[in-house]
């Protein structure tokens, strides 16, 4: 997942461009009255691309959610007597070799990738957390074990191991989702075992110790929502992250399988097709997983430059 | 030094242990029956329990396990039934092709990524950095296949020109004399000019798509650990005594900023791995990586499993170069 993980602002100041939106700067007792996240959401907000990467998001979802009442055509039906239309007003992004819309296979496709995403980075959060706070909580025999078998997961590349995976589990889009949550629980767990090694000795820890707190007390109130930053910014990365893996899994014929609308899937089938000149078949769907993944990373860079200032330097 | 070197190289053995066991994990206990995937799909009941008894697929977990370090000892990474031969050796006759492939993807991303990170840092804040930084981001949000196929569709549908994405070489140039197993070295070697420029003009589209992602990431690296440098004392001096600022950037800062960026490049290998399997795929590329598609293809698993393993072990032993090489340009690691 490292191909992901940007550093950007080391140090600079931020820069001087405003959001499209550019609202006023907010003063410091207004500033009090917001929420945690509520403030959270207005400097992203405020953040040229962190601004850009939330509009792709709020976009994309749109699309995912309205899907059905924004398609003009059926997003599996053939249509014979339209093969390969290239675009035109009827078909706004073209027709694929079945004669199938393209513009209404992405818009469904945009609900397998997001669906794909959040459950992929689902697993890896709901196993890889547990994992590492454990690991960095309790540390001994069992925190070192731990953190080994991760050490090993990280020494697969990615995406191979993502296909043995995938090609273990049968394939599939589910298959698919699986394989990718799983390649992503060694990030979650050696980011939430660093994390809770560093705020482990802190005194507000240290207070709920002495006040006679169970162990998972601590962790659910004194450690999680210290460490909770960092992992919205992993997770929000993971997204991207997850949603390309899926889509290079379905593209080698592992993840969804025909005539499913799925992006990745789609670019496959369009393949054979650039040579002969249309281009639209596989153009348009990636341009689409691009532009979702963008927004995900834009957001994830933003939330890291807000949340986690001198993780960012640190890391160089 | 030596002693540094022997103990990176025993903290490698537990890994590679551990990367067995994964691998046999995957194989083994999850869903999907290994026997059918050793003998394909379409066999016979009684063929199946043949391959099933032959792969010790009776015996208890343990015993299976034995079994399998013992195979892979013997450097048996299985059978693949659509080419009919053994894993290990379709995997090795493929290699060369992929290290041609991932080395150029590599030297692109850094000949091109040192030198925009520098830029992007003295010019902190400026066009080109912010321009770096979209470019960056862009760079690691496209799918390569994608990008692999809108550079077909230009350069060479549209624009002709580059030859057909199909492979290494132009029938009409015909194949060069093996020595290297590269292409690029071997058409040099055998002063074969024709062949040269036909291989490169082949390697150039894939190693481009192949490089992006390395490049975002070597360039962002770069620059950051640039920045963090530039803002030392030493710099400072170096400054104040007149030197000039080529000099001040390139021998004194670049020097030091590099040593993040070496661990980076170990960590891209295994990207550069398994984008390989997606860019030798759409580019027809005799690599391992479309070696394991097209076993994909034919419902044929035993090699994806043995290019998983094979290229945990390379990332091991790439990464430990690393780790050797980092200790060198750092002495302080050394003695940590």
């Amino acid at each position: 997942m490292c191909a992901l993980t940007f550093t950007s602002e080391s140090g600079d100041p931020r820069p001087a461009i405003r959001g499209p939106a550019g609202p006023k700067p907010v003063s410091p007792e207004h500033r009090d009255q917001l929420g945690r996240s509520r403030a959270l959401l207005w400097r992203l907000w405020r953040n040229p691309l962190g601004f850009l990467g939330m509009l792709v998001i709020v976009g994309w979802v749109a699309v995912a959610v309205m899907a059905p009442l924004l398609a003009p055509y059926s997003p599996i039906l053939p249509d014979m007597a339209h093969r390969l239309v290239p675009p035109e007003p009827a078909h706004l992004l073209g027709t694929d070799q079945y004669g199938r819309d393209i513009l209404t296979r992405i818009l469904y496709g945009s609900r397998l990738s997001l669906s794909v995403g959040l459950l992929s980075v689902g697993i890896s959060f709901l196993l890889g957390v547990p994992l590492g706070v454990a690991a960095g909580f309790f540390g001994g025999a069992i925190g070192q074990l731990i953190m080994r078998a991760m050490d090993v997961l990280l020494a697969f590349p990615s995406l191979v191991l993502a296909m043995a995976l995938a090609v273990s589990l049968g394939p599939g889009l589910t298959s698919a989702m699986i394989a990718v949550g799983i390649v992503g629980i060694p990030d979650f767990a050696r980011l939430s075992y660093g994390q809770v090694l560093s705020v482990r000795e802190r005194e507000f820890v240290e207070s709920s110790r002495a006040a006679g707190a169970s162990n998972l007390t601590i962790i659910w109130r004194a450690i999680l929502p210290n460490i909770l930053s960092s992992l919205i910014v992993r997770a929000t990365l993971g997204l991207g992250f997850a949603v390309l893996t899926a889509a290079s899994l379905s593209f080698l014929g592992l993840g969804a399988q025909p005539p499913s609308p799925e992006l990745g899937a789609m670019i496959s089938g369009g393949r054979d097709y650039i040579i002969s000149g249309q281009w639209w078949l596989a153009t348009f769907p990636g341009l689409a997983i691009a532009t979702m993944v963008l927004g995900f990373n834009l957001t994830g860079d933003a939330l890291r430059d807000i949340l986690d200032p001198l993780a960012t330097r640190r890391k160089g | 030094m030596a002693s540094y070197v022997l103990k990176r190289l025993l903290y490698l053995l537990p890994t590679l242990f551990g990367v067995t066991v994964v691998a046999f994990v995957i194989t083994r206990i999850l869903p999907g029956d290994p026997a059918l995937m050793v003998a394909g799909q379409q066999v016979s009941q009684a063929t199946l329990e043949k391959v099933r008894a032959s792969m010790g697929l009776d015996k208890p977990l343990l015993t299976q396990y034995f079994f399998y370090l013992k195979a892979l000892l013997r450097g048996d990474l299985g059978f693949a039934w659509h080419t009919g031969h053994p894993v290990l050796r379709d995997l090795l006759t493929y290699f060369p092709a992929t290290v041609e492939l991932t080395l150029t993807s590599l030297l692109i991303a850094l000949v091109l990524g040192i030198p925009l990170g520098v830029a992007s840092a003295t010019k902190s804040g400026g066009l080109l950095d912010h321009l770096s930084r979209v470019i960056a981001l862009v760079g690691v949000s496209m799918p390569i296949f994608w990008l692999g196929l809108v550079l077909i569709s230009v350069f060479f549908v549209t624009l002709r020109w580059v030859p057909a994405p199909m492979g290494r070489l132009s029938f009409a140039v015909g194949p060069v004399p093996s020595y290297t197993g590269s292409v690029i070295l071997d058409s040099l070697l055998s002063h074969n000019w024709a062949a040269l420029r036909d291989g490169l003009m082949h390697l150039l589209l894939p190693s481009i798509a192949l490089s992006t992602g390395t490049l975002a990431i070597v360039m962002r690296m770069t620059r950051a650990s640039m920045l963090e440098e530039l803002g030392k004392d030493y710099v400072r001096t170096a400054r104040a005594k007149g030197q000039r600022e080529a000099l001040v950037l390139y021998k004194h800062t670049l020097k030091n900023a590099l040593i993040p960026t070496v661990t980076v490049i170990g960590l891209q290998i295994g990207m550069l791995l398994g984008g390989a399997v997606i860019t030798e795929t759409i580019f027809a590329w005799p690599g391992m990586g479309r070696y394991v598609t097209e076993s994909i293809m034919a419902t044929d698993y035993a090699p994806v499993q043995g290019f998983a393993l094979l290229s945990a072990f390379l990332y091991a032993i790439i990464n430990l170069g690393v780790d050797i090489l980092y200790g060198f340009l750092d002495p302080r690691i050394r003695y940590s």
